[in-house]
């Protein structure tokens, strides 16, 4: 495989593939992030872009219904959105309204419009709608009395009201305080409530993901400094959360990762034991080991 | 038996014939894309397959020992997802394919060819209980037919498959991985896709036959090449005949239905000749059971039991006749025959595993499906599963019609296979229903991946349809589009809908591939996604640099700011150029000239109403440098005038066109007139649109200045001052108008 040499000069914390896997945008603690062009196995570089006052953590796609848009979060506790047009990348909106680090950012399902979700260590996490007028009203909400790792919308689904479709806007957080939990979109009071707190993890939780497959049962992975990787499972999009530990023995060291493939049928777990952990659950509701990559 | 068959070649089951594969000692992990990455071993504990990174040692990510911060981000394709560390000096990225994806030529053809079997089900797709009429009835043991020559086909498609790679020595896994799930598929079609076909009794029986006798035999490859010649190979004066290990191997050969090759080794041992010189009957009745051997009815049940009342009389009279042999090799004829003769005691004592026992009870004892299921507990009484073969429990499972069961093994080998069984299986109505019939929620503590409404079939269909799509190999999303088309499962709108997220996704590289996206989109009614692709397209043709191809699919796409954008740029390029640009497309868009090189077909192909709008501001500046060029000054400057003057021209291009045209062609030069009417029209236009604050303007003329050359720097080094110039000199040439 070819590799990408000298992507930073400094520690690369996020990689993201755009829609189209035509692009790829990585960001580190150089304070930077960089745009690849993807042409067969050749990455070129074509723009880096310089804003943030401290590490960036992580980076994410909009939509592309909504042009060539990213969002980055950063420890200097903003977001920025980037936007390209006519092959010039600029600034275009800033979201400043965490106190601390912001460790996560990430676009919500398209259905929902241009909305973003960031976790800071303030202990908070915020929703943003990006408006065409240019406008934003976020919602800030108190998460996790720590600090907020790591957050991640659930794939879009409709729950059943009676008869009556409704949109089921979903999203989960991990937190300091070793917790997980799950947050409904309530459109009466247009905010977000709590919907579960899952316990399981001893100690921080570093990484939520939420399976991006559509059946009718949903999956959260969460990956912890404990050394585990819990998996959360609930039926029908309603009643209680069941926990399964990926593997019973603890892993060697910390868990940083949790990543699901398109499909969501492969899960990928990743840590400081110099080692990447491929897992897919049989037909009969286990998870077994899909192969090991160093 | 006419020709002599004296070497352990001949006495040997035609091995290719079976497609049998056989390593010994090796585990069956996967290592599909082991050309892709290293596999460099085997997981101690969970026996997954292991991969490296890179094969170039110098780029692993950490030495050996060394532990660090790895992270993976799984993408949208299966072939870019990334690994890379979170360490001081460790800044590379190492994008690596998930293994497990097959993503080979011959997989491909083997996908395609499934595919199009399953395709060509139509209707048959669809399982409808049969209920009372002769037509139905006839439909269904049509349905019944057409499943089962599927079913064939497909088992054929693997096997071709198979045979496609399995001298490939990196392959070995996968070979082992799909003989296992042949394995799966030969018992499967035995059982359940032989006997209800509209075919008469005797091609079914015939087929059966054939398809247990291939099942048994390709499942394990025994009795194997080595085991033979080492019986037939004697350091002793003993007649192999004489020996146990040789009647245990013919009886072997005879439960499994090798016929030929169970004679081939009576033949070789030269048994015959030793019985004709020591005792007539024996040689009678062994040359009788090999004339009833040789002419085993396999086609009828009827001339079955004929023949094998003719075996009981024979080993009847054997065993009622005084003959001169004595002792072990009489009883090894005589247990020969109590075998086929089908003895329960002798066909158990002689197979050595469940399947082989569960095949001979077919073979000689009663031919018939329905003793099945105690068929198979004799025979696992006496010979229990070997728990360490997937393929045997599933089999046993086939046998006891849990069809659910089988589907997880498969999806661990192979999941198209898997997918294809699920859907031919749910086809023939042979999964179980575990659905309650009052609450139509599961009974019982079955697989909850599957759902009343979504069913196996379903599930797994879809998964192998996004698997293909999370691949950036393009051959097989047609069929991954044309699972999710064909899908009897969905409504038409969850359809729609996935196709619409998926086909967006779609690795384009030619005409023929945009062709085939927007035939897609044009079926399944698409019209928002057919804009979404002539946006990507618009997006590549621009980043290759074809403008006007860019513009028009832009247009196509209704992203008409893009296009108007798109325009103004090209405006802008022209003007900083000083001539028009040296596009022949799109000059003759803007002259409306079709030539010998851009035919009038092409031309009217490429260009939209949108294109034609958005263009004319830079026909107009064509015009002027026409003009310009001639000598025409005057002309020209009313040209410019008229852009000037264009209400949508935005503030920055009319500080450009000043800086570039007006000013230095003609107020800054004395000897170049300028009527009264143009002065005042020019002061209009700077007075109603030049903004010194504008930001855009401010940018633009910073770009003027740079670009300015060195030599004639006429320009002052501050918008403001730019435009207290103009003003200046247009009241000067008002002045001398009126002068």
């Amino acid at each position: 495989m070819v590799t990408i040499a000298n992507a930073h000069v400094d520690l690369i914390h996020d990689t993201v593939l755009d829609y189209y896997g035509k692009r790829l945008a990585t960001c580190s603690s150089d304070k930077t992030i960089k745009i690849f062009e993807i042409e067969g196995e050749s990455h070129k570089l074509v723009e880096t872009l310089v804003g943030h006052e401290g590490p960036v953590w992580r980076v994410d796609w909009a939509h592309p219904k909504f042009g060539t848009i990213l969002a980055s979060c950063s420890y200097d506790g903003k977001v920025l959105i980037w936007k390209e047009e006519n092959g010039k990348w600029q600034q275009i909106a800033v979201h400043a309204v965490h106190s601390a680090s912001v460790n996560s950012v990430q676009w919500a399902p398209h259905e929902y419009g241009a909305l973003l979700l960031a976790a800071s260590s303030d202990g908070k996490v915020s929703i943003v709608e990006f408006k065409e007028n240019g406008t934003t009203s976020p919602i800030l909400i108190d998460a996790h009395a720590i600090g907020v790792n790591s957050a991640c919308w659930a794939p879009a689904t409709v729950e059943d009201n009676n008869g009556n479709p409704k949109q089921l806007r979903r999203f989960v957080t991990g937190g300091a305080d070793n917790l997980v939990k799950i947050w409904k979109y309530d459109s009466e009071t247009q905010t977000y409530t709590i919907e579960d707190t899952l316990e399981g993890h001893s100690d921080w939780v570093r990484d939520v993901a939420w399976s991006p497959s559509i059946l009718m049962r949903s999956y959260i992975a969460s990956v912890s400094q404990d050394r585990t990787c819990i998996i959360w499972t609930q039926e029908n999009n309603k009643g209680p959360w069941k926990k399964t530990l990926l593997q019973q023995d603890k892993y060697p060291d910390v868990l940083w990762r949790a990543s699901w493939s398109l499909s969501g049928n492969i899960l990928a777990i990743s840590g400081g034991d110099n080692k990447v952990t491929l897992w897919k659950e049989n037909l009969a509701g286990t998870w077994e080991s899909a192969g090991e990559v160093q | 038996m006419t020709e002599t068959l004296d070497n352990t070649q001949d006495l040997l089951m035609d091995v290719d014939k079976y497609n049998f594969w056989e390593v010994e000692g090796e585990d069956a992990a996967g290592e599909v894309n082991s050309k892709d990455m290293d596999m460099v071993g085997v997981d101690e504990k969970s026996g997954a397959p292991v991969f490296r990174l890179t094969d170039n040692n110098d780029e692993q990510p950490l030495n050996e020992n060394e532990n660090g911060n790895f992270k993976f981000k799984m993408n949208t394709i299966a072939t870019e997802n990334m690994a890379y560390l979170t360490e001081k000096d460790k800044y590379k990225l190492y994008p690596s394919k998930v293994p497990g994806y097959d993503n080979s030529r011959e997989y491909s053809s083997y996908v395609s060819k499934v595919f199009e079997l399953y395709n060509d089900l139509d209707e048959h797709r669809v399982y409808s209980a049969p209920t009372i009429g002769i037509i139905n009835k006839s439909y269904a043991r049509e349905h019944n037919y057409v499943l089962n020559v599927a079913f064939e086909s497909f088992v054929t498609e693997l096997n071709f498959f198979i045979e496609s790679i399995k001298n490939d020595p990196n392959l070995i896994n996968r070979v082992l991985q799909l003989e296992e799930s042949i394995t799966i598929l030969n018992c499967l079609k035995t059982i359940h896709f032989t006997f209800d076909s509209l075919q008469n009794e005797s091609d079914s029986r015939e087929q059966f036959v054939n398809s247990l006798i291939d099942w048994v035999n390709r499942s394990d490859g025994e009795p194997k090449e080595e085991y033979i010649e080492q019986i037939f190979t004697r350091n002793d004066n003993i007649e192999v005949f004489n020996t146990l290990q040789f009647w245990k191997l013919v009886n072997k050969l005879l439960l499994r239905g090798l016929f030929e090759q169970a004679l081939g080794c009576l033949e070789r041992s030269k048994i015959m000749d030793f019985l004709k010189s020591q005792c007539e009957v024996s040689a009678n009745i062994l040359g009788d059971a090999i004339a009833l051997l040789e002419q085993y009815p396999i086609d009828s049940s009827e001339t079955f039991r004929e023949w094998k009342f003719m075996v009981l009389g024979l080993q009847q009279t054997y065993s009622n006749s005084n003959t001169k042999i004595t002792g072990e090799l009489r009883d090894y004829i005589e247990d020969t025959l109590l075998l086929i003769g089908g003895n329960q005691s002798k066909l158990l004592q002689y197979s050595s595993t469940w399947y082989e026992a569960y095949a001979s009870f077919y073979l000689y004892y009663i031919p018939t499906l329905e003793l099945s299921h105690d068929y198979l507990e004799l025979a696992l009484s006496t010979h229990p599963l070997d728990l360490t073969k997937n393929w045997e429990q599933a089999c046993v499972n086939i046998i006891n019609n849990k069809i659910y069961s089988i589907l997880p093994v498969l999806e661990s080998l192979d999941l198209c296979t898997a997918a294809t069984t699920a859907a031919l299986c749910e086809a023939k109505g042979i999964l179980e229903n575990f659905l309650d019939d009052d609450t139509k929620t599961f009974k019982g503590n079955v697989d909850k991946l599957v759902t009343p409404v979504h069913g196996m079939a379903s599930y797994l269909l879809n998964q192998f349809a996004f698997e293909l799509c999370s691949q950036e190999e393009k051959t097989l999303w047609p069929v991954a589009i044309g699972l999710i088309s064909i899908s009897p499962f969905e409504s038409a709108s969850v359809k729609r809908t996935t196709i619409s997220e998926v086909l967006p996704r779609f690795p384009f590289s030619t005409n023929d591939d945009i062709e085939w996206m927007l035939a897609v989109c044009a079926k399944w009614r698409l019209p928002k996604i057919a804009k979404k692709i002539y946006k990507i397209l618009g997006s590549k043709l621009q980043a290759e640099g074809n403008v006007i191809e860019s513009m028009t699919n832009f247009s196509k796409a209704g992203e008409f700011d893009i296009v108007k954008n798109q325009s103004w740029l090209l405006f802008e390029e022209a003007v900083f150029k000083g001539e028009p640009l040296d596009d022949v497309v799109l000059n003759s868009v803007i002259t409306n000239n079709s030539n010998n090189i851009i035919p009038g077909e092409l031309l009217d192909s490429l260009v939209t109403n949108a294109m034609r709008q958005t263009l004319s501001p830079y026909a107009v500046l064509y015009e002027f440098f026409q003009a310009k060029f001639a000598g025409e000054w005057e002309k020209s400057l009313q040209l410019l005038l008229a852009l000037l003057e264009f209400e949508f021209l935005p503030k920055h291009y009319l500080l450009l066109l000043l800086t570039k045209f007006l000013f230095p062609l003609y107020l800054n030069v004395d000897n170049v007139k300028m009527d009264e009417s143009s002065i005042l029209r020019s002061i209009n236009c700077i007075n109603k649109k030049l903004d010194c604050e504008d930001d855009k303007s401010k940018k633009m003329y910073e770009v003027v200045l740079e670009k300015q050359p060195s030599k004639f720097k006429i320009l002052p080094a501050d918008l403001s001052q730019f435009s207290n110039m103009v003003r200046e000199r247009l009241s000067i040439k008002l002045c001398q108008e009126f002068m």
